[in-house]
């Protein structure tokens, strides 16, 4: 028998409608709510249940305080709780209806016990349409009524409809981690995007496609790009999980992005994977103030994996960035947790792998195809095999999907292909193609270095020593192992060096690069896409006498690469480049010109690369000067996350040489 | 300069759905399906979800057609939304007669995951059927499929619809 709880008092619409408020108003209204939100604790009459259940809330309240509750690793994973460096405990989340007390963000102690006390709130003296704390936060009933063996004659437990139904609706077999890997022509894309999957127990088997996604992103609300910049540094977007079907994500990144995904198929119980829906549900209406370095969305899904099992540490290790490739890493030391890694490859790779069986007569038919679809009708293509016209049409209607998709993305109807002939064409082959294993384009991102590097070394400028330091964030330069990056593809990002001249006994700052960032993208007469370079930041003036003076200098340059081949160990490239460099060193301050770049490089192995540059430029305005540069660069991969390299340059007759070992991390 | 700022804002957000569909795709949501002119299949789903209060738990509100109250798509229009937002994917797999998304289809359907190939043959031997002309709609095209299937005495002893 239930005991059935009155509930008289006008004091709890009161604190209920005061809640809104503070929803509402913000701060102007805090003191109030706090002043009546404290009122249980000094007044007699019950605010939430008769005498019995109000007894009741207290000895949990007891039993919670005396078991330490507030302090244990799950509630702080439940409710977001993040220590900074003096020992404060902030919650992150900063949805207005996510903690319950009214000094619940930065109070564990006081949050747990007025969540205990909402979980009594009586069904009937909820507003419509607002659901019971108890089906607002299973996750936190779920974890507190095992630790505190509530007892359901003096806490009825609330029947929660929808989430009873969400639940069931998504029954997981298990949960996916899925990485998004980089992208063509664009090097920021390496960073990747992470997200999870929900994949459902189905008795016809799996359906991946109709699995939901879980997607962590900032809400965006502007089109102006400095205004994203500036919101994005500050936290001023709001971070938000969705559910998407994954098929919608496959679209986006797979197909009209044609990024390639990696898939993580994690093990959870059952029960952990409960726990797991039971938080999202909580987050699900909330939100987070979205901060790129730290709080972005690799942040957040590991710490829901965490919820799930808090035996891992996931997020502990974040200390000043979270870039999606480190979500990866950050699962791979729990030997037991990944069960099963699967490879999804873009629209592009499906193409590129059948293209890698055609011989030079096949290819050719396909690029004429491309350029004129009615070459189908032509003897020469007729003439061929059906198992050859299968494997040329396959080809071209990836291509064709991939266009088309890209077309209708930037609204370009009258540059539609159509293909509609194609795909008749082939539907009447009747046969499906053999294109054996998928080749893979893109390595798992938990295999590339780490995205941090410390370089140390030590060289020589015309005779004068030097040691060298130098320090970056973020991320992967050209000359480095490209395993888990894109190929031909350099970010970097607030990279600085640092030298000591020895003989004249200075510091001096060598280089501080802001950005500098190279795409070189091998030319494909299918896709004509350029190679370009932008680079700006501090670098030192080498050219001229100035006693390593420093410039402020900015450069772009575009032009082709070539490869013979996706996995060819042998790249070319050549850029037109213009320069602004300013200094209070140069005649006028400043010099303006261009010029050009060849460049090559080659892996003899696996781990060891040369890279051979040659570089002109010529400055006309400011400071009339030109000068030439050449480099050769060697790089050896010691390890995963260590090399050493050689670097030889000569400008103008300026020789210099430097050692260097460089450690990832 | 702006496609300086472009690459800055790359870097910037990691991710890249602020180049590609935005955050717009968010499964359910207010006007969530367009069909026939829709402006692509990445933009078929439209609003965020709308994340005011608690009753709206991931974004399910009323006036939302596809999804059940706790922003599930609902089973019977599993279909609809599946080939309206795979649908150039579909025509593919079906003119080569396999893949992925036309095996997921025929699970939609009802068929048994062994009948996935089986399902997949009889779209492209019925391809014009299915994808009468270049203007057929995602509706149309599985019209023609349910349609189809049900006189192929194969599938329809196999599969439940």
């Amino acid at each position: 028998m239930i005991p059935k709880l009155p509930y008289s008092s006008k004091k709890f619409f009161t604190l209920i409608r005061l809640k809104y408020k503070v929803a509402l108003y913000g701060l102007a209204t805090n003191l109030v709510l706090f002043i009546v939100a404290a009122l249980p604790f000094f007044n007699d009459s019950p605010l939430y249940a008769q005498p019995a259940g109000e007894n009741y809330i207290n000895r949990l309240i007891k039993v919670a305080g005396e078991k330490q509750l507030h302090k244990e690793r799950m509630w702080h994973l439940l409710l977001h709780y993040r220590e900074n460096f003096l020992g404060n405990t902030t919650g992150q989340e900063d949805g207005p209806a996510f903690y319950n007390a009214p000094d619940g963000k930065t109070n564990p102690e006081t949050e747990l016990a007025m969540t205990l006390r909402q979980f009594f709130q009586l069904p009937e003296t909820l507003n419509q349409g607002v659901e019971h704390p108890q089906c607002i936060f299973p996750a936190r009933y779920k974890w507190l009524k095992k630790e505190l063996s509530f007892d359901p004659l003096l806490l009825p437990e609330v029947r929660c409809q929808r989430l009873e139904s969400w639940l069931i609706n998504l029954s997981p077999e298990k949960i996916t981690l899925v990485f998004s890997s980089f992208y063509m022509n664009n090097p920021a894309s390496m960073f990747g995007h992470t997200l999870l999957r929900i994949d459902k127990k189905r008795e016809e088997g799996p359906q991946k496609l109709l699995n939901y996604g879980v997607n962590y992103a900032a809400t965006l609300d502007t089109d102006n790009a400095l205004l994203y910049v500036f919101k994005g540094l500050f936290g001023l977007f709001k971070g938000e999980f969705a559910l998407f079907p994954y098929y919608v994500k496959v679209q986006t990144y797979n197909n009209l992005e044609s990024r390639d995904l990696w898939e993580y198929e994690l093990n959870f119980t059952d029960d952990q994977m409960d726990m797991f829906l039971r938080h999202l549900w909580e987050l699900g209406g909330n939100y987070f103030d979205y901060y790129y370095f730290q709080e972005n969305c690799s942040y957040h899904i590991l710490s829901l994996l965490e919820v799930a099992n808090p035996e891992l540490h996931l997020t502990d290790q974040f200390f000043f960035h979270v870039i999606p490739s480190d979500t990866v890493k950050a699962l791979t030391p729990y030997s037991k947790l990944i069960a099963n890694k699967v490879y999804r490859p873009s629209l592009l790779s499906q193409m590129a792998h059948k293209r890698t069986q055609m011989n030079d007569h096949q290819e050719a038919l396909l690029q004429e195809l491309i350029k004129d679809p009615s070459s189908l009708k032509s003897e020469i293509f007729q003439k061929l095999s059906t198992s050859e016209k299968a494997l040329i049409l396959d080809a071209f209607l990836d291509y064709a999907q991939y266009k088309n998709m890209q077309n209708k993305n930037e609204d370009k109807p009258s540059e539609l292909i159509k293909n509609r002939a194609v795909l008749i064409e082939r539907s009447k082959l009747g046969v499906r193609t053999e294109e054996g294993v998928q080749t893979e384009y893109s390595t798992r991102p938990e295999l590339g270095h780490g995205s941090d590097r410390l370089k140390i070394g030590f060289g020589q400028h015309e005779g004068e020593t030097f040691e060298e330091i130098a320090y970056r964030p973020a991320y992967h330069d050209l000359l480095a192992k490209d395993t888990g990056f894109g190929k031909g593809s350099q970010i970097l990002f607030l990279d600085i060096t640092a030298r000591y001249y020895s003989d004249i006994d200075e510091f001096k700052l060598d280089r501080l690069q802001l950005i500098d960032i190279v795409s070189l993208t091998p030319y494909d007469p299918l896709f004509k896409k350029k190679s370009w370079r932008f680079a700006i930041g501090i670098d030192t003036v080498k050219d001229l006498d100035c006693n390593f003076c420093n410039s402020f200098k900015t450069s772009y340059g575009f032009g082709l690469t070539y490869k013979k081949s996706y996995f060819s160990p042998f790249t070319l490239y050549g850029l037109l480049n213009i320069e602004l460099e300013v200094s209070n060193d140069l005649k006028r301050d400043y010099r303006a010109g261009g010029g050009g770049t060849l460049g090559l490089f080659h892996d003899f192995t696996e781990n060891w690369r040369i890279q051979l540059l040659g570089s002109y430029l010529d400055f006309p305005l400011g400071h009339d000067s030109d000068y030439y540069k050449i480099a050769v660069n060697q790089r050896y991969a010691v390890s995963q996350n260590s090399d050493i390299r050689i670097e030889l340059n000569q400008i103008e007759n300026r020789e210099e040489w430097l050692f260097s070992i460089n450690a990832y991390f | 300069m702006k496609k300086y700022l472009i690459v800055v804002m790359g870097m910037v957000f990691f991710s890249s759905p602020v180049f590609a569909a935005g955050y717009g795709e968010a499964g359910c949501g207010l006007g969530s399906l367009i069909f026939g002119d829709s402006p692509g299949p990445v933009q078929i789903f439209a609003a965020t979800t709308n994340a005011s209060s608690y009753s709206q738990l991931f974004g399910i509100t009323s006036g939302t057609s596809n999804c059940d109250a706790s922003g599930i798509i609902l089973a019977e229009k599993e279909g609809d939304l599946f080939v309206a937002s795979n649908f150039d994917h579909l025509e593919k797999e079906m003119a080569i007669g396999e893949g992925e998304h036309v095996s997921t289809l025929a699970g939609i359907l009802g068929c048994p995951s062994d009948r996935g190939a089986q399902f997949a043959s009889y779209a492209q031997n019925n391809y014009q059927v299915i994808f009468a002309s270049d203007q057929t709609t995602p509706e149309e095209a599985l019209q023609a499929v349910r349609t189809g299937m049900a006189q192929d005495p194969e599938l329809s002893a196999s599969c439940i619809h």
